[in-house]
């Protein structure tokens, strides 16, 4: 009986095909394995710990910016604590606002805008702005049990807790609370508000054309030149 | 080798296309944090300002518009109209626009009260090349005629109290932003300012002078127009079709209901959209003030069409279930959390993966295979 040696060459190329295709085979093990352990972490974690949303709306700005996708935890029977921003239930809507009162603390709306607690005037930096446009009128609210006293950080276009017709909200109906921003890119991070500028920045001076424009005779320029400005003065 | 540069092109081919599907909105994305640097630098200068000084940027934007009594809105997005506020020597035949105000001698017939040129008078071309660089559209209780105004030296008499000072004064803070555009449901947050003060509506959304000044007010019709979406810069990305900011662009998807927002100074204006439109471009002296009406019409060109969203002021006191329908927050659907929840998983599983498979190229060296060099 002949057996057949195989030169050196064809044994190593059967090794390298060998080789070849377990590394193919644990490649393919590996991707499912971690696709469905993946699939399986993201929906454990959606199911109990986060979820994802999509806030529209002028009321948080400049916190949460209008088209926002935001990740907010769970609360899962916590009670949300004062300064969070929760998302709950509102009527047939969630809504994203942020916790300005707890239960039994006693909240007065003045017809400027301002909110005091216990006394105590709140101290909003969340935003630029006042809050004198909106309609509310002056206002005392004790925050019942289980209830929280809710208001957007742009105060000027939100209808929250202020509002009589809105009045509180209660803990059951608080589903998370914001944390993280994911869209727009620009915002990614922890939810927080817009940072105030501690200068004045000047981002460009205007221009002053000192050369009165020509060709522009045909357009509706006013330029602040001198002249047009000086004419204004003649009666 | 071959198998390498195989992997090489599909790597490339794989770039290619992300970077194609990616571009687009990276590039939104970049324009629009630095459009919200200049809504913050905005911001944080109202709020310096005294509140006297507000007020009185306020009032004087309203002496403004009380001044007019028409308005007037050029196709600003036509060619001949691109010029920035660059000072030129006249030429001899500068392009007048079709729809062009032929301020003084309009001024000149028209009622004393009413210095704004009505809309749509066509200029002659020779007398766009005749007037002197003037402001065409003087905002001033007393019509001058051209002659007049051509020949009259700069006098150096302070302005009267009540007159108004000219357009380009009107709203200005140090930043040269005028105010800021919202539009909620599309996720625009853009500032806009003067025309021709630098800016160009193929650029930056711009306040139109003839019109009203965004301060809202009875009887004032205030038209604000920018570029709609914008392409990529000039060359090859250009050349495939790619676009980057969408500035204005998207403002067609609006419905009536809703609402969008000005800030200028310290005031917050309502609108809710009335109207969505479009027309041609000769057609624009459609926009007209109507009395006891505060209405904001926003622009934006496509091509030779232009798309107009008409909006009527809302008191935000008498708006709160707009205000409310507004804000909504929805959960995006399970896949996307999922993805979203489950992507780190796969992260560190990729990891994984890959040095394990370092591992193994390792330990199964063949006869005859190099050990590589220390990768």
């Amino acid at each position: 009986m002949e057996i057949y040696h195989p030169e050196e060459k064809e044994v190593l190329r059967e090794m390298r095909r060998v080789r070849r295709k377990a590394k193919r085979e644990r490649l393919g093990r590996g991707l499912l394995i971690w696709l469905a352990l993946g699939a399986i972490t993201g929906w454990l974690v959606f199911n109990r710990f986060y979820t994802l949303a999509w806030v529209q709306g002028p009321a948080m700005n400049d916190t949460i910016l209008s088209g926002s996708l935001v990740v907010c935890k769970r609360n899962n029977g916590m009670q949300p604590s004062q300064g969070d921003l929760v998302l709950f239930e509102h009527g047939e809507e969630w809504q994203i606002k942020r916790v300005i009162a707890l239960e039994g603390d006693r909240v007065v709306v003045s017809r400027y805008g301002e909110i005091r607690i216990n006394g105590r005037v709140l101290e909003e930096d969340y935003t630029y702005g006042h809050a004198e446009d909106t309609g509310i009128l002056a206002r005392r609210v004790n925050v019942p049990e289980r209830q929280l006293f809710v208001a957007g950080d742009m105060r000027s276009l939100s209808v929250d807790s202020r509002f009589s017709n809105y009045g509180t909200v209660p803990e059951e109906s608080v589903v998370a609370t914001a944390e993280y921003v994911i869209w727009p890119l620009y915002r990614f991070g922890r939810v927080a508000p817009a940072e105030k500028t501690e200068e004045i920045p000047v981002i460009e001076e205007t221009p002053a054309p000192s050369v009165a424009p020509g060709s522009e005779t045909a357009m509706p320029t006013s330029m602040p030149t001198s002249a047009p400005a000086e004419n204004g003065g003649k009666k | 080798m071959r198998k390498f540069l195989g992997g090489l092109f599909f790597l490339l081919l794989v770039a290619a296309g992300l970077g194609y599907l990616l571009y687009p909105i990276l590039t939104d994305q970049y324009s629009k944090y630095q459009k919200t640097e200049k809504i913050d630098a905005y911001l944080a200068n109202v709020e310096a300002m005294d509140a006297s000084k507000r007020e009185e940027i306020l009032s004087a934007a309203e002496r403004y518009n009380e001044s007019l009594n028409a308005i007037l809105v050029l196709d600003v997005f036509s060619k001949n109209q691109t010029a920035p506020a660059i000072a030129q020597a006249p030429t001899e035949s500068p392009e007048p626009p079709e729809e062009t105000p032929e301020p003084e001698t309009e001024a000149a017939e028209a009622p004393p009260e009413s210095p704004e040129p009505p809309e749509g008078t066509p200029e002659p071309e020779t007398e766009a090349a005749e007037a002197p660089p003037e402001n065409p559209e003087p905002p001033e209780e007393t019509p001058e005629s051209e002659t007049e105004a051509a020949e009259a030296p700069p006098e150096s008499s302070e302005p009267a109290e009540k007159t108004p000072p000219a357009y380009q004064q009107q709203l200005r803070t140090n930043s040269g932003v005028m105010g800021i555009l919202e539009i909620p449901r599309l996720g625009i947050r853009l500032p806009f300012y003067h025309l021709y003060d630098g800016k160009s509506v193929h650029d930056e959304v711009v306040h139109l002078e003839g019109t009203s000044l965004p301060v809202g007010g009875k009887g004032s019709h205030c038209v604000i127009a920018g570029p709609g979406v914008q392409p990529a810069p000039e060359g090859v990305l250009r050349d495939i079709g790619l676009t980057s900011a969408r500035m204005l662009g998207d403002i067609g998807k609006l419905t009536a209901g809703d609402l969008f927002i000005l800030k200028v100074a310290d005031r917050t204006m309502l609108y809710q959209v009335a109207r969505v439109w479009s027309v041609s471009s000769n057609v624009l002296d459609q926009l007209e003030m109507e009395p006891g009406e505060d209405i904001v019409t926003l622009m934006t060109a496509d091509k030779d069409q232009r798309q107009l969203v008409q909006g009527r002021r809302i008191e935000i006191s008498r708006a709160s279930a707009e205000l409310d329908a507004a804000e909504v927050a929805t959960v995006p659907p399970d896949w996307l959390n999922i993805i979203i929840f489950g992507s780190p998983v796969l992260l560190v599983g990729f990891m994984v993966m890959f040095v394990i498979e370092r591992v193994k190229q390792r330990s199964f060296r063949l006869p005859g295979e190099k050990k590589k060099r220390n990768r």
